[in-house]
């Protein structure tokens, strides 16, 4: 990727990097955690019906569940969620090939390759100047997006849209998540890796959304990660900071209390 | 059937090679093989009996999960191969994987967007309709972008997932798929079997009667998407199973692994008895399933 450092993207790019020094390893940690979340999980997920299995949760069912809201509530799609998932393609457009053209016709030729769903239909039934304010809108923030992200060195071995899953209680129940980009070699004596979503704007969930999916990270690569963050695309600028343990300890705690509200029968009226 | 899998030892990389190659388990005996083969086509016949005439079948590893119908058992060739972002991300990494082991590339991003290019410039040569080349060349910088976004990701998946010089040998990376042909009779239908690894290499095991002289057998490994199923140990055997009786004077293979990147869980099994057996069971299964579907 063909891309000028300039003084904004080498701040993301240091931003990732964090300090040089190497972190601790516990080698011990994911499988406890792992032992943790099956043992907090089993009894609540044997009374899972059959009609059920697997329960797939994710970092939104997740946060319904311990919200005390139903979680099976079928997203709906905004303008804000539009922007952000058409941000989050441009973003992968530019990390993978350095550049993007038209924002609007790139982000939705990409969305289309990569996950149809529901957004087409959606962006169909925009009426003409919902539409143009979304594209301006966009273009704004491809503009952000642009000047802020940097060209990310292939030795940092970047996988963007990696999706992990964790099953759980013989596969019952399935933690899922999609990590935007993950960065580094398998961990061996330190931490290694850099887990990173990408946002359109900051919000309340995000940091919970994040613990998440360094749990998942941990459980899957069998180590923490070095550090994780969120980009946002709209400000082009980059929140990280290193995954202490204890974080990771009450996520733990947060998916267990949520997958035994998940588990547990309907109520009924 | 001996099964491995593993799950905290770091570094996963050194592990998972280390239970590739070494204590390789002794080769199923030629007769053994033969015994195989005439199972597989004895059930085979017995099952070609109730086939309708016409019906030719192809079956990979894919179909021998144990789906039934009324769950959404895919339809042989319902709608045609199409490629997808998706679909392009194993036929991208794997040479990208074979560059890097060649050292042509460093890293497998640089090396995916190299291929990218090749195929660009076979496209412009004229590759054939329908390949991988000329979907590439006619598809929208963002639709190629996340193809090669999906194969970056998966080709460094496989470049990570093990320790390349403790294999003892350079492996073959993306070798073209192995079909084993039944022809039916006169009156029913043809079946062929595909066997299918991303990665294939010798292991040298020291030979029963001749200390001196290691006999070689092969390894097959691949990486596989989702999560392990309780068919994925016939899935992964059925590569295996097709390269014995494709060629049954070649070193067989020995020992099968797969790795599911997006859980972290690898399996490897020694090729036994066991092992080809329920593989045989499981292609009869599928044949009979997919003879009723036809």
């Amino acid at each position: 990727v063909n891309r000028p450092l300039t003084a904004r993207r080498r701040q993301v790019l240091a931003a990732l990097r964090g300090e040089t020094n190497r972190l601790p390893l516990d080698p011990s940690l994911a499988g406890g955690l792992r032992e943790w979340l099956e043992d907090g999980i089993w009894e609540a997920a044997t009374r899972l019906p059959a009609d059920r299995r697997p329960l797939v949760v994710h970092a939104g069912t997740l946060r319904a569940a311990l919200g005390d809201s139903s979680p099976l509530t079928p997203v709906e799609w905004t303008a804000g969620r539009a922007l952000g998932v058409l941000g989050g393609a441009l973003w992968r457009q530019i990390c993978v090939t350095g550049r993007v053209g038209d924002p609007w016709a790139d982000s939705c030729s990409a969305v289309r390759a990569h996950a149809p769903g529901g957004l087409g239909t959606f962006l169909c039934s925009l009426q003409v100047d919902r539409r143009t304010e979304l594209q301006a809108r966009l273009r704004a923030d491809a503009r952000a997006l642009d000047a802020a992200w940097p060209p990310i060195p292939a030795h940092w071995h970047p996988r963007t849209s990696d999706r992990v899953y964790v099953p759980l209680a013989g596969g019952a129940v399935v933690l899922a998540a999609t990590l935007d980009l993950v960065l580094g070699a398998p961990p061996a004596g330190a931490r290694s890796t850099c887990v990173l979503q990408v946002r359109r704007t900051p919000g309340p969930v995000h940091r919970a959304d994040l613990r998440f999916k360094a749990l998942l990270e941990t459980i899957r690569s069998g180590a923490p990660p070095r550090r994780a963050g969120t980009f946002y695309t709209a400000r082009g600028d980059v929140e990280v900071a290193d995954v202490d343990d204890a974080t990771l300890a009450e996520t733990v705690q947060q998916v267990i209390a949520a997958v035994t509200r998940l588990c547990a029968p309907p109520r009924t009226p | 059937m001996r099964c491995t899998a593993y799950t905290t030892q770091l570094p996963r990389p050194a592990r998972l090679s280390d239970v590739m190659t070494t204590a390789t388990p002794p080769p199923v005996s030629p007769e053994d093989w033969h015994a195989v083969s005439r199972r597989l086509t004895d059930g085979l016949r017995y099952v070609d009996a109730g086939m309708r005439p016409g019906a030719p079948i192809r079956l990979g590893a894919f179909d021998l999960r144990a789906v039934t119908p009324s769950t959404g058992f895919p339809a042989q060739g319902a709608g045609g191969f199409r490629w997808t972002a998706r679909r392009a991300r194993r036929a991208l990494s794997l040479p990208a994987v074979r560059a890097c082991l060649t050292h042509d590339a460093l890293h497998p991003a640089v090396a995916v967007a190299a291929e990218e290019r090749r195929l660009k410039a076979r496209a412009l040569a004229g590759a054939p309709a329908g390949s991988l080349a000329r979907w590439l060349a006619r598809c929208d910088a963002p639709t190629r972008a996340v193809a090669r976004a999906e194969a970056t990701c998966w080709a460094t998946h496989l470049w990570q997932a093990l320790d390349w010089r403790a294999l003892g040998t350079v492996p073959a990376v993306g070798e073209p798929d192995q079909w084993w042909d039944w022809p039916g009779s006169s009156a029913n239908a043809p079946l062929a079997l595909r066997g299918r690894a991303d990665l294939r290499w010798h292991l040298e095991r020291s030979a029963p009667g001749d200390a001196q002289a290691p006999a070689t057998a092969v390894a097959l490994f691949s990486l596989l998407g989702g999560l392990p199923r309780p068919t994925s140990d016939v899935e992964l055997g059925l590569a295996a199973l097709v390269g014995g009786l494709l060629q049954p004077d070649a070193p067989p293979a020995m020992r099968v692994g797969g790795l599911w990147p997006s859980c972290g869980r690898a399996v490897v099994l020694d090729v036994d008895l066991t092992l080809l057996h329920a593989v045989v069971d499981a292609v009869l299964g599928a044949t009979a399933r997919a003879s009723q579907r036809a």
